[in-house]
């Protein structure tokens, strides 16, 4: 056992946080604890681990607007979107998903890198965010910063592009003219729900569409084929002609819990054809 | 300018306002302030310093053999003061087969990994599965034959307070803070575990957080298990369920799966048939049963059989109308069933088979309110969101139980309206001073109310809604009994005869003349004076009535029909209940019945695993129950109708929502969709199915 185990380390600055994740690749970051402590009294190994504290980071906080790019501090939580007019403005489709995450109490502290690094299937931020073509930003004492498309970020299940001993420190965002935006998560209850499907799409005339889908995959899925399938062709007469492009772009639902696979397969589908109605 | 007062609520369009047919239309509460600012302490908020904590030891699989227990390492751990095994069977997960009892929560967690049980899993049963039904030949006189199967699933009470017991253990006394439905119940077998007889101890549930028949098995497990503890260390003792145990063990309303073979004319009328109904106990001796068909419609001879149906799982225990919703949910569909296939709108059809002119006049407000007329044929639409309406009725008898009561008017001023039976929620409190303030004379607020105590006057367990209809009557016999000595003594102080006074609003009046206020009458008092009074033949007849209550219900909603998802707009419950008390807590209870009601037809299923019979959704995360963003607009209507006799209210409410709700979704898609809950993918096979 570690000699520092159950504790947790509260850096000042970024610099000591990588530090500390270089002389201990196993500890575990912690934003919203959103993700991370909600089984926690019942987890009692997990009371052995130790942690490290980025909620008080203040350069980790804030979002900035430059002419080309929208940059998301690691510490940005869902609610910092919603209560930020740019958003509504220029970025419905983050405010859209925020409002979606739990409710207002996870939304005021749960975070959007949290969400990414979580690496669930299921996730609202992360499709959101992918259909804006978002980079991540990972930083490590050993290596500096590196980045990687979100669209890119993920292997497999709970499987990413991420260093034992790196952050996420930013999210960055291309600014475009989007003329579409698109958010929608079926869920079993209006509020307080994980996706049984979700999709998020956008469209700009520089980039042409981009669609991510939830909770169809290991991963959440960067639906490559279909967006060319839009780009050339545009709305087919009916969702079943999506079948291939999804198909090939990686959509192989389970049955789990909370769907069926069937479900989602024919869900998915109609979903995105209605939005381009 | 005209003066135009705001009226207090906004009225609604179409509808009556509920408004001055209660005892009283605006008190709030009593208890409201207390619960909101947690000020009020329920029974697991009550931690005796120097308690020892007790957790059972469970059963993770449907059927397992503990093979290895660590009970040493178990007993080693910080803090622990005994581990007990009392067998190595579990039968259903979450059965107990032994507790620890420590000094602390976190050391019996500790303790329970230490435990480290190896268990050797058995094959489980974890449904009813799909018995066969030989049906008799079919009904003399039909056109035609319906046959279908209905099914329900296993849904947990989930009450937001858990089951469990603390016991404040003080050496020769002690007191039970019970979360129970029965405070009296909840002394049986205490004084066996305690070695105390009941003289020394009392039962405290002062508030209780969600019972729903639940709560109703006396000090229970947990009670008696604690009381064992207490008893051993001459200590205070705590057990309560956390939220998997919750709704791993505490009972749930049985699965139930019902299959009707039906004969109907080509009018719609039903000319029976016969109904097979099962039960799901888990591992109990009984207690599935389905009340299918109701009764409250003509259906012709019905030839019923039911069984209950054994598998690894929790037995069930009453919940809020045991076996209605289920069979209600069966009944209201199949009756829709017919009405489309005989090309018959089902209201027209309820209005045929319902054996209630009072109902009947209840299908036409209701219609009236939900707006029937926009209601399109069965299997029309076309579109992607599609509308759907629907009916449930509901009713419930009225059933005498023991009550006693005392009111006491003290120098002071103030009045004390004394009951041990206890209020599980339902506003009982609120209710009872609503009563006595009314029947003496004097204002709400002089009233307080004792309640959830054993050394109070004996009340019933809640169960079958008769706390308040047999409470009330022993409150207002209290209350006149109280009145007459009361007036006795102060027409002797003012020298007039008694019967020449009153009370008004607290006033002591002879004639029009006000003799004295409530204040300066109670400080002549000198002393207090109380009144007693039970509900007995007697005071039935003075002051209630027969008749039970009934209702129905209407819903209007939408079906997503890329999705499956249902949205419901609104739901319109019409519920007599008698006299009513108390506006704002009986059309809490009538929302709160519709609430729990759409919960079970829209999301609460209990899972079990087909391979391990384990549950895999004992939390309120995969356990789903409707949130708030899921509400309809919910408009309770009191029946202003028959208004003799304080009536049931706490269970009629929830029988029809589910059946209506299902009717609607029918009405909405073209096909019916039988098996609750009415899950998206459900909704989307029927669909689909409908369309082939
Ligand atoms: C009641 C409830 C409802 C929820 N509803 C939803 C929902 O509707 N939709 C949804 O998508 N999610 C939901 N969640 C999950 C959760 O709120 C989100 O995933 C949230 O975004 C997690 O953020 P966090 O800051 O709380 O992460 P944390 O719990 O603090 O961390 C999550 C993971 O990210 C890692 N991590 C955090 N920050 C960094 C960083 N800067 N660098 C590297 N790793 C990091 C942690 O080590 C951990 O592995 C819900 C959770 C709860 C408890």
């Amino acid at each position: 056992m570690n000699a520092d185990a159950g504790t947790i380390a509260m850096p000042d600055t970024i610099d000591e946080a990588l530090d500390a994740m270089a002389a201990n690749p196993d500890l575990i970051p912690v934003a919203g604890a959103t993700d991370l402590f909600v089984h926690w009294p019942e987890h009692l190994e997990a009371h052995e681990r130790s942690y490290l504290d980025l909620s008080h980071l203040h350069e980790l906080r804030g979002i900035t607007f430059t002419e080309e790019t929208i940059t998301l501090g690691a510490g940005t939580s869902y609610w910092d979107v919603i209560r930020d007019p740019r958003f509504r403005d220029e970025l419905p489709i983050l405010v859209n998903a925020a409002r979606t995450v739990g409710a207002v109490q996870i939304q005021t502290r749960g975070t959007w890198a949290g969400n990414i690094a979580n690496a669930s299937p299921a996730a609202d931020g992360v499709p959101a965010l992918m259909a804006c073509d978002a980079t991540v930003h990972l930083a490590s004492a050993a290596r500096g910063e590196t980045t990687v498309p979100l669209a890119d970020f993920y292997l497999g299940y709970k499987q990413m592009r991420r260093e034992p001993d790196e952050l996420i420190t930013r999210i960055t965002l291309p600014r475009r003219a989007y003329d579409f935006q698109y958010f929608e998560k079926v869920g079993a209850r209006n509020a307080q729900t994980i996706a049984k499907v979700g999709v998020s799409m956008t469209h700009a005339a520089e980039s042409g569409w981009r669609i991510a889908a939830a909770s169809v995959a290991p991963v959440t899925l960067r639906c490559r084929n279909l967006e060319a399938q839009l780009d050339d062709e545009g709305r087919p007469a009916s969702p079943d002609d999506f079948e291939s492009a999804l198909q090939a772009d990686g959509v192989a639902p389970i049955d789990d819990i909370r769907s069926t696979a069937a479900y989602r397969s024919k869900v998915i589908a109609c979903i995105i054809w209605h939005a381009l109605a | 300018m005209a003066d135009r007062t705001m009226p207090s609520r906004s009225p609604l369009p179409n509808r009556p306002m509920n408004d001055g047919i209660a005892m009283s239309d605006d008190a709030n509460r009593l208890d409201g302030v207390a619960k909101v600012t947690g000020s009020a302490k329920y029974g697991r908020d009550v931690m005796p310093k120097n308690g020892v904590f007790v957790s059972f030891i469970r059963c993770p699989w449907g059927h397992a053999q503990a093979r290895s227990i660590d009970e040493e390492a178990a007993s080693a751990v910080a803090g622990v003061l005994e581990v007990e095994i009392t067998g190595r069977e579990g039968r259903y997960h979450g059965e107990p087969i032994g507790h620890i009892a420590a000094e602390s929560l976190a050391a019996l967690r500790r303790a329970r990994s230490a435990l480290n049980i190896e268990w050797d899993p058995e094959d489980a049963d974890t449904e009813i599965g799909s018995p066969e039904a030989s049906h008799d030949d079919d009904p003399d006189g039909a056109d035609h034959v319906l046959e279908a199967v209905y099914t329900t699933p296993v849904q947990t009470h989930s009450s937001l307070e858990t089951h469990g017991t603390s016991i404040d253990h003080m050496g020769d006394r002690a007191i039970i803070y019970a979360s129970t439905q029965g405070t009296f119940s909840a002394r049986e077998g205490m004084d066996r575990v305690l070695g105390m007889p009941q003289s020394r101890f009392k039962v405290v549930c002062e508030f209780v957080g969600g019972g729903f028949g639940s709560k109703l098995n006396g000090a229970g497990k947990e009670g008696l298990t604690a009381g064992r503890i207490a008893a051993k260390y001459g200590r205070p003792a705590w057990l309560f369920c956390d939220r998997a145990e919750e709704h791993l063990d505490t009972g749930n309303r049985p699965s139930s799966r019902t299959h009707v073979r039906i004969g109907y004319r080509d009018d719609g009328t039903i000319v029976g048939g016969s109904v097979r109904t099962w039960g799901g106990v888990g591992v109990a001796g009984g207690g599935g049963g389905v009340v299918m068909p109701s009764n409250r419609y003509d259906l012709g001879r019905i030839r019923k059989q039911h069984a209950d149906v054994r598998f690894n799982g929790g037995g069930p225990r009453a919940f809020r109308a045991p076996g209605h919703p289920q069979g209600a949910f069966a009944e209201e569909l199949m009756i829709d069933e017919v009405a489309t296939a005989t090309g018959r709108d089902p209201l027209e059809l309820r209005m045929k088979l319902d054996r209630e002119d009072e109902r009947r006049s209840m299908y036409e407000l209701g219609a009236r309110l939900i707006g029937w007329k926009r209601r399109q044929p069965t299997g029309t639409q076309a579109s992607v969101l599609r509308r759907g309406f629907g009916i449930g009725s509901t009713s419930w008898n009225r059933f005498p139980a023991r009550a006693d009561a005392e009111v006491v008017i003290h120098p002071d001023a103030s009045v004390e309206v004394r009951t041990g039976s206890q209020d599980i929620g339902t506003g009982q409190r609120t209710a009872m001073a609503i009563v006595v303030a009314r029947q003496l004379g004097v204002p709400l607020d002089v009233v307080h109310v004792s309640i959830g105590d054993s050394s109070l006057p004996a009340g019933p367990a809640s169960g079958g809604s008769v706390t308040a209809t047999n409470t009330s009557l022993a409150m207002l016999e209290a209350a006149d009994n109280l009145k007459e000595t009361f007036l006795e003594r102060i027409a002797a102080q003012l020298g007039v005869v008694a019967g020449a006074l009153k009370i008004r609003e607290g006033d002591i009046m002879q004639d029009d003349r006000r003799m004295m206020t409530w204040q300066e009458a109670c400080a002549a008092l000198g002393s207090a004076v109380s009144g007693r009074g039970s509900r007995s033949r007697r005071s039935d007849r003075q002051y209630s009535g027969s008749g039970h209550s009934m209702g129905v219900q209407f819903v209007d909603l939408e079906v997503d029909s890329e999705t499956g998802v249902i949205h419901l707009n609104r739901i319109v419950a019409i519920q007599s209940c008698g006299r009513v008390i108390c506006r704002k807590t009986a059309e809490s209870q009538i929302i709160g019945g519709v609430i729990q009601g759409l919960s079970f037809a829209l999301f609460e299923d209990k899972l079990l695993d087909r391979n391990t019979g384990a549950m895999v959704n004992p939390n309120l995360e995969f356990y789903r129950i409707a949130g708030p963003a899921d509400m309809p607009k919910i408009e309770p209507v009191l029946w202003e109708g028959n208004q003799t006799g304080i009536r049931p209210l706490g269970e009629p409410p929830t029988i029809p929502t589910a059946g209506a709700i299902a009717c609607a979704v029918f009405n909405a898609v073209g096909s019916p969709v039988r098996d609750l809950p009415l899950r998206p993918d459900r909704v989307l096979d029927a669909i689909e199915g409908g369309r082939s």
